[in-house]
């Protein structure tokens, strides 16, 4: 199976959107990591030839039902609604102010 | 009178109230002084939530008479680990990202407990995001254990078994993902259940990895863990997974003749890395149980030994796509954010960097590594067949055509509560002490952890499990029950 450096740890890190800038703490975390995968090399001894995937915990089947809003109760969504904006830690109007997107550069 | 002489039950203490001892606003009194002042040694709870148990008491005692027959929790003291939300309040899942987090609604769970007659005097600590089996990754406190304070509580759940091992509450909701109610519940000392997948609704519970999360309750005895269990379960339209299962008799063990039960023990979790104390406790357990005339024998779990590796690859995978929504836009204190400095994608990276903490990041990128393409198909996909393997291994041997068992019992950690510290610096030795949890949540399964024998201060608690089919959550709990009624005398 696969090795893991530092390269591709920094690759990892960018997807997941994650600094880590501490020399000592990336090196803990590619040793950490490559330990775990080491020991991932177990389930080569498996053989899962013609078994099928189990994505979940569940054996529910999908129950639709018609897509019309249903809030349980209109003054409760707005408490909710007040409660999220309020904590806002920097707002126009309603909406949530962040960083631009789109820059110049 | 000392108060907590009383040795509080659910039932014990509703008896208390309805000759009047004492009133819910004083026995809330009680409890909160006496579980703010056992927090300073022990950190189970983050915050306690004083104001407003202690008016919501009051306004029980207006109703007492009719609340006591009417609301199964009337008054009971609850903790609430941090990662389930209550409305207006706190819920951190004990991360720096949502240190200032305030929830705007009530889980699912919550609302059931609220409408039951519950209380709940405050938030409790866990590893952050659930990530962890000792509270140590708990990004704001160390939470010791009650029966030893140089040991860790177990975790994740470890602020909530550590609660009510402590009499600091009657009982507490914790989330079980990979052994994170049934572990510390074994480090403490108190009885613990993690349902079947579905059986309770996921509705405001900090997501961690949704195909293994279940919330479920801790309590100082088998009944009373039903009744909590009773209360938080059934169909929610706000979870898609939650299952229509009548669970109205859980608690009623009357009509369950708990001899005609055959039990088996896996012999895959007799392993050698156990602790003689471990092995020695479960096997006196055993023995009085056949003793009693139980029907108990030798069955096969086969892929077990690849459970830990199978969960490790499929945890991180599940939490790397549930934590990706943290930005750390939203619940930031203004001076934190220095909105204007930064690009947006900038400010992705250094607010999750500052504060995602050590363990969430590893599972991140691991999780991050076996989804990514070219690595997919050797973990993630191997990983979801072995999963198939490991919920055949169950369901064969609870096969009744072909002899199989109603209940699995087996070992709920390979050793008892480690030292502060022992295991931190290397996460595969503290994956390691989930090795007997882990299946059961792969395989969707309930399972029940309670003390092998009753607490004395001569020894440090251990737990077994009784594994249950799915949504067969009544029989595990009267076998617990009998269990311990009968048999857990030293």
């Amino acid at each position: 199976m696969a090795e893991i450096n530092e390269k591709s740890l920094e690759h990892l890190l960018s997807l997941a959107r994650i600094e880590e800038a501490d020399p000592k703490r990336r090196e803990k975390l590619l040793k950490d990591l490559s330990k775990i995968l080491d020991y991932f090399n177990e389930l080569n001894e498996v053989n899962t030839q013609d078994v099928e995937p189990l994505s979940g915990g569940t054996f529910l089947s999908d129950i639709i039902r018609n897509d019309k809003e249903k809030y349980r109760n209109a003054d409760e969504h707005k408490k909710q609604r007040d409660i999220s904006i309020n904590q806002f830690p920097k707002k126009e109007n309603d909406y949530l102010k962040i960083p631009p997107v789109f820059t110049d550069q | 009178m000392d108060f907590f002489k009383q040795d509080f039950t659910i039932e014990k203490y509703h008896l208390g109230l309805k000759e009047k001892k004492y009133s819910v606003v004083e026995a809330i009194g009680e409890f909160l002084n006496y579980a703010k002042k056992e927090n300073e040694k022990i950190g189970a709870f983050l915050r306690f939530n004083e104001k407003e148990s202690l008016q919501r008491a009051s306004e029980l005692d207006k109703n007492l008479d009719e609340g006591l027959k009417k609301d199964s929790l009337f008054g009971i003291p609850m903790g609430i680990k941090d990662n389930i939300l209550i409305s207006e309040q706190k819920a951190t899942a004990a991360s720096k990202i949502l240190e200032n987090y305030i929830a705007s609604y009530d889980a699912t769970v919550i609302s059931k407990l609220k409408s039951s007659g519950a209380l709940f005097l405050g938030k409790t600590n866990l590893d952050e995001f659930a990530m962890g089996s000792s509270t140590e990754n708990s990004a704001f406190q160390l939470t010791r254990n009650p029966r030893d304070l140089s040991r860790v509580s177990g975790g994740s759940s470890g602020g909530s078994a550590a609660a009510v091992a402590a009499n600091m509450v009657l009982g507490s909701l914790g989330t079980d993902t990979g052994g994170s109610i049934r572990q510390p519940a074994g480090f403490c000392g108190v009885v613990g259940l993690k349902p079947t997948y579905g059986a309770v609704s996921r509705y405001g519970a900090v997501a961690l990895a949704s195909s293994l999360d279940q919330i479920g309750p801790f309590a100082k005895t088998v009944k009373d863990a039903a009744k909590i269990f009773k209360t938080i379960s059934g169909h929610d339209n706000l979870d898609s997974t939650s299952s229509d299962i009548n669970y109205s008799e859980v608690d009623d063990f009357k009509n369950v003749d708990v001899k005609k039960m055959v039990i088996g023990i896996p012999k895959e979790y007799m392993i050698d890395g156990m602790s003689e104390e471990v092995k020695k406790s479960f096997d006196d357990a055993v023995g009085k149980m056949k003793r009693d005339g139980f029907n108990i024998k030798e069955i096969s779990l086969p892929n077990t030994k690849y459970a830990l590796s199978c969960y490790y690859i499929i945890l991180p995978a599940e939490a790397s796509a549930n934590l990706a929504r943290y930005d750390g836009l939203r619940y930031s204190k203004p001076e934190d954010l220095k909105n204007e400095d930064f690009k947006l994608i900038e400010t992705y990276f250094k607010n999750r960097g500052a504060a995602i903490g050590d363990e969430p990041r590893r599972r991140i990128l691991l999780g991050t590594f076996v989804l990514s393409s070219g690595y997919y198909d050797a973990y993630y996909a191997k990983a979801q067949k072995v999963r198939r393997l490991i919920l055949d291994d169950f369901l064969k041997s609870f096969d009744k055509s072909s002899g199989g068992v109603d209940a699995i019992i087996a070992p709920v950690t390979p050793t008892t509560a480690f030292k502060i510290g022992e295991k931190t610096d290397d996460p595969l030795s503290m994956y390691l002490s989930d090795i007997f949890t882990i299946p059961v949540n792969l395989a969707g399964l309930p399972a029940l952890s309670l003390p092998t024998k009753k607490y004395s201060d001569k020894n440090l608690p251990v737990n077994f499990q009784i594994i249950g089919k799915h949504f067969d959550e009544k029989n595990i709990l009267a076998l617990g029950n009998y269990y311990e009624n009968n048999l857990s005398e030293n």
